[in-house]
């Protein structure tokens, strides 16, 4: 029992000399970021730096050192780790007097990542989704713009910019804007991934299906030819039902306009014709069996691997669908992908140049005392070569250009070309959060599974809007 | 064990009946996740567990790719430490909760439950700034600190109502051999209150055991990595890979340990109880 | 019983400390918090934006929350006399003189030794599947087709399908505690009452029960607070489904988010996220009152 109150006073102790160091330590702290915010001053001399380092080539050992701590977003099982290793051995065997230590937090790392750099924890680069880390770490995000013009690694002379697929750079950039932040680059895009159909070419051939989809019509003809050969054209999993509203409604009117039904606090906007129009449109799919009987009960992975065992056609998802279910799919599985069709009676803010696209991002910390080091090591991680590890290890999109796409995906680059307009997660029908979750997704549920009919979709949803916002 | 409570043998055979219907349920759905470790993940969902004879590559795998041997020896170190810890402080307080009147006991007591009613989420991030900013991250000590400290409401909790329970005749009768308070409660309060003692280690094993949240803030390296974090990276991997099988073999891996622990303490339970009845 | 003001400091001191430490810090903080606008969980003090009980009366409004709320009584309820019924059943089982009780108590308590994740996708990949699951292949060798084509984790199912693959989690637990307990019950008194002629119910509603109020009550405050935190399974059976969405799970939404974007325009506020928790805490602490009130403490000495 002593033992235990010793022990326990010493700890005290411990408190009180870090909360005493940590006083000095949120001083030096809260002078930094206003030296490096304002650029030029604080940033030159680390520029000076690391353009040495760049100009004696990579090959060379550079004079860098000290210690980068990166905090990974994978989880040490996952592929893209293995990646990520290789990457930072290239890094040391280039400069052996930096001191790497790789963290993979998984994405735990979400709830980590803020009270660790909040409380001073050295991390120099950490990953995360670039849109979510622009809207919480905002005070913490370093300027990318001018370590950005480095030369990369394995591009043949691009900048580090320039080596990266420019509509992911400019919506990397357009980000800033909206976080409020001073515009530029804050986060090097990677892992891009897009919301796409993804389809078994095989099922396709066999139906007899020449093309793909692009508008509903199409679509509806492509369901029923996968239906007369026996086939059950669509299937989701409870995880993305979603998507597929949204991708409905997105691809008609666009998601800002999505985005305002999902929050219209008078229930009106349910009554547009569009509502209706989308409404029988999906009992249609419902009354002639295009949709799979089991999406009432899918619970995630249930649907996906029901599409990998080529009981069903066509699944709305992200592109990382593929990884997901290559174990089931196995090497010989002829994976096709094609961008939501084209409603009829749209306002043209949708269609095929609307896409719901993004990637993962590296990011650095602005407080980091090593930034000429830790850009290196980012160089490394978005190298050439590191992509091509993501590509072919990982079946990920490689983020720089000219860099080969995993098979599975290649068609999905045409969605990337067509993509003009970038629309947010379920094309913004997720942005109305509880209302979203408690009444758009399970009333869809009803009228996917044919609980309801259109007529009383329109009337459910519109008083449902008008109640939900009423307490408000 | 001979004497019965309160059902004679002869007429037992109806205590069977839930019995072997929960063992017939058991075996089915643990049968199932020990085939589906040996399985493919095609196997999995196309219902064909072990079609094509059980393959351990699952757990070869795991073996080679992840140091599974020194997770289990690290998470044996902090269980230990931690299930021992919780006991010596939370047995005596819960002890005096439980059996001694004094002032402010109903304040002492609410406040051990309002610790258990706030929702532990709400605990873990503003400790992790705490411990960050005192700069006491990535030690194993204060890992095990942690599980003593965040545990002690429970275990405090749950003791009081085993202390309470107990014959006052134990420390009258220890009081006439001259024993102090504290030769007291250890020699003859803690022998009795054995079963209470144990079973509240088991919860604590368990919980301790399959933690994961605060072993990957504090012991996120190779050399100091738990199992329960090993395997919540192994479901979180995998499944982004779709490896199936993987998760269940990890799950496998990580449950046996466990459950053979709980197996051996489990006996402790009645030889802790005889030891209360002899006495008594 | 009496102890010196000493020995009852050097006892309680240790545990004492600990909560003052742990547990009274994020719990007071949790309490401004949830008066308070605040975007992230570790924001300073300085972001946080004062709204009074704005945080209290947006939920009692939003019916989302409602809904949640209703969810987890049901929860309390149903799961809670599934439970203790079972968990009641068993441990008096194990007090009996059948054969094996090691075995079974270990088989009884196997499923709490199970991650929760692992379990969840046993249960909704193969027990409640609709195509090869157990249930319907149960159902169809029983020739109950209109059973066998249920499917159990659509809409109308999924609530009560959590509810049991939860339940048959957690029987074993309590199982424990009240197997424990009545084990310390002395063996003299049903011996006695074997000799009156007692029957084995007289003996569970004269002896057991009574002599467990203490362990009763405890087992069904540690319920409350399991049930009110009820939460992990909401997440993996249901994400966030307004048909198994639980306040705990809500809460866990509004602390960490689905992902806080520059996209979604309703601004993260932990604050709420604090009042749930703050709500459940207070909950709890009602429901424990009222269970010390209906079970109240005069213990019987034996």
């Amino acid at each position: 029992m002593n033992k235990k109150t010793k022990s326990f006073g010493s700890l005290l102790l411990a408190v009180m000399l870090t909360l005493s160091v940590l006083a000095g330590c949120s001083k030096s702290n809260n002078a930094e970021p206003s030296a490096a915010s304002s650029t030029s001053p604080s940033a030159s001399p680390s520029e000076t730096v690391a353009a040495n380092a760049s100009e004696g080539a990579s090959a060379e050992a550079s004079g860098l050192e000290g210690k980068v701590v990166f905090w990974s977003m994978w989880s040490n099982t996952e592929p893209q780790a293995k990646v990520i290793d290789e990457a930072v051995a290239d890094f040391k065997s280039a400069n052996p007097k930096v001191e790497v230590e790789v963290k993979y937090n998984g994405r735990d790392i979400n709830k980590l990542i803020k009270p660790a750099l909040e409380s001073g924890e050295q991390i120099d680069i950490f990953e995360q989704d670039p849109g979510a880390a622009l809207a919480n770490l905002k005070d913490h995000v370093l300027k990318l713009d001018e370590l950005l013009d480095q030369q990369s690694i394995g591009t043949d002379g691009k900048s580090v910019k320039d080596s990266i697929i420019p509509s992911l750079i400019e919506w990397v950039k357009s980000l800033s804007a909206q976080a409020g932040l001073e515009e530029g680059y804050y986060a090097i895009p990677q892992q891009p991934y897009a919301v796409l159909f993804f389809y078994n070419k095989a099922l396709f051939n066999k139906a007899g299906i020449t093309g793909v989809p692009t508008s509903w019509e199409e679509f509806l003809a492509a369901c029923e030819k996968l239906k007369q050969a026996g086939i059950e054209p669509i299937t989701f999993d409870d995880a993305y039902r979603s998507l597929f509203i949204g991708g409905y409604l997105g691809s008609a009117m666009g998601s800002d306009w999505t985005d305002s039904l999902v929050k219209d606090k008078t229930g009106d906007m349910w009554k547009d014709p569009m509502v209706l129009q989308f409404a029988n449109d999906i009992q249609n799919l419902k009354q002639k069996d295009y949709f799979s009987k089991k999406i009432a009960g899918n619970k995630y992975p249930a649907g996906q691997q029901y599409l990998a065992l080529g009981n069903a056609a066509m699944y709305l998802n992200g592109t990382w669908l593929p990884n997901e279910i290559a174990e089931t799919a196995g090497p010989d599985f002829q994976w096709g992908s094609f961008q939501f069709p084209t409603v009829p009676n749209g306002n043209d803010k949708g269609g095929q140049q609307g896409l719901t696209f993004g990637a993962q991002g590296l990011l650095m910390n602005k407080n980091s005392k090593n930034i000429p080091a830790a850009f290196e090591l980012v160089k490394f991680l978005v190298s050439k070569k590191a992509q091509e590890g993501m590509a072919t290890q990982a079946v990920a999109i490689p983020a720089t250009v000219d860099t080969k796409w995993p098979a599975p995906l290649e068609e999905a680059a045409v969605a990337f070309n067509n993509a003009k307009l970038n629309m947010p997660w379920g094309a913004g029908i997720e942005n109305g959060a509880d209302f979203s979750s408690g009444t758009v997704i399970p009333v869809f549920m009803e009228l996917a599974t044919g609980k309801i009919n259109a007529e009383q979709y329109v009337a459910k949803m519109a008083a449902a809007a008008k109640k939900f916002y009423s307490g408000k | 064990m001979r004497n019965s409570k309160f059902m004679q043998r002869k007429n037992l055979w109806p205590a069977y009946i839930p019995l072997v219907a929960w063992l017939i349920f058991s075996v089915v759905l643990f049968g199932w996740v020990i085939l589906a470790s040996l399985s493919t993940t095609r196997e999995i969902f196309t219902n064909s567990l072990i079609g094509s004879g059980p393959k351990f590559a699952n757990y070869i795998e795991l073996f080679k790719s992840q140091a599974m041997g020194r997770y289990f020896m690290n998470s044996v170190i902090y269980t230990f430490a931690s299930c021992i810890g919780i006991v010596v402080v939370a047995a005596p307080a819960a002890y005096i909760l439980g059996r001694v009147q004094f002032r402010g006991r109903v304040l002492v007591n609410a406040m051990f439950v309002s610790a258990l009613a706030i929702p532990s989420l709400l605990i873990s991030i503003p400790l992790f700034s705490l411990f960050v900013e005192m700069k006491l991250t990535g030690s194993i000590a204060t890992l095990i600190l942690i599980y003593i400290f965040t545990n002690v409401p429970f275990g405090v909790f749950f003791l009081t109502s085993f202390f309470s329970s107990i014959p006052k005749e134990f420390e009258e009768s220890a009081a006439m051999d001259g024993c102090g308070p504290i030769k007291a409660f250890i020699q003859i309060i803690l022998p009795v209150a054995q079963p209470g003692l144990i079973t509240l280690s088991i919860f604590n094993f368990l919980g301790v055991w399959n933690e994961y949240f605060y072993a990957l803030i504090f012991a996120n390296d190779s050399s100091t990595r738990t199992l329960a974090l090993a395997l919540q990276s192994i479901v979180y991997g995998y499944s982004n890979t779709g490896n199936y099988g993987g998760i269940f073999a990890a799950c496998m891996i990580v449950f046996l340990p466990s459950f053979i622990v709980y197996l051996f303490v489990s006996k402790r339970i009645i030889s802790g109880m005889t030891i209360g009845a002899v006495k008594g | 019983m009496r102890l010196s003001k000493s020995i009852i400091a050097l006892f309680l001191l240790p545990a004492v400390l600990i909560y003052l430490a742990i547990f009274l810090y994020p719990t007071l903080r949790t309490l401004a918090m949830s008066f308070y606008d605040i975007p992230s969980l570790s924001s300073k003090i300085n972001e946080w934006e004062f709204k009074g009980i704005q945080n209290y009366s947006d939920l009692i409004h939003n019916s989302y929350f409602i809904e949640s709320v209703r969810n987890v009584l049901g929860i309390w309820a149903i799961g809670g006399v599934l439970i203790f019924v079972f968990a009641f059943l068993f441990a008096i089982i194990l007090t009996s003189d059948v054969r094996g009780k090691n075995f079974w108590r270990s088989l009884i308590f196997l499923p709490n030794t199970v991650s929760a994740v692992v379990l969840s996708v046993v249960w909704l990949q193969y027990i409640f599947n609709s195509d090869y699951g157990l249930l319907t292949t149960v159902f169809n060798r029983l020739g109950l087709t209109a059973l066998a084509n249920i499917q159990w984790t659509d809409n109308e199912h999924i609530y009560f399908s959590m509810i049991i693959a939860f339940s048959f989690g957690s029987i074993g637990y309590f199982m424990l505690i009240l197997n424990a307990g009545i084990n310390r019950i002395p063996s003299d008194y049903y011996e006695a009452a074997t000799l009156d002629g007692a029957s084995v119910w007289v003996k569970f509603f004269k002896i057991t029960l009574p002599l467990l109020r203490d362990v009763f009550r405890t087992t069904l405050v540690l319920w409350t607070i399991t049930a009110f935190n009820f939460f992990v399974w909401s997440a993996t059976f249901g994400l966030d489904d307004p048909h198994t969405v639980t306040p705990g799970f809500y809460m866990y939404q509004k602390v960490f988010g689905k992902g806080t974007s520059v996209y979604s325009e309703e601004v993260f506020n932990v604050g709420a996220g604090a009042s749930v928790g703050i709500l459940i805490t207070v909950a709890i602490l009602i429901v424990t009152a009222l269970i010390n009130r209906l079970f109240p403490k005069d213990r019987l000495e034996y």
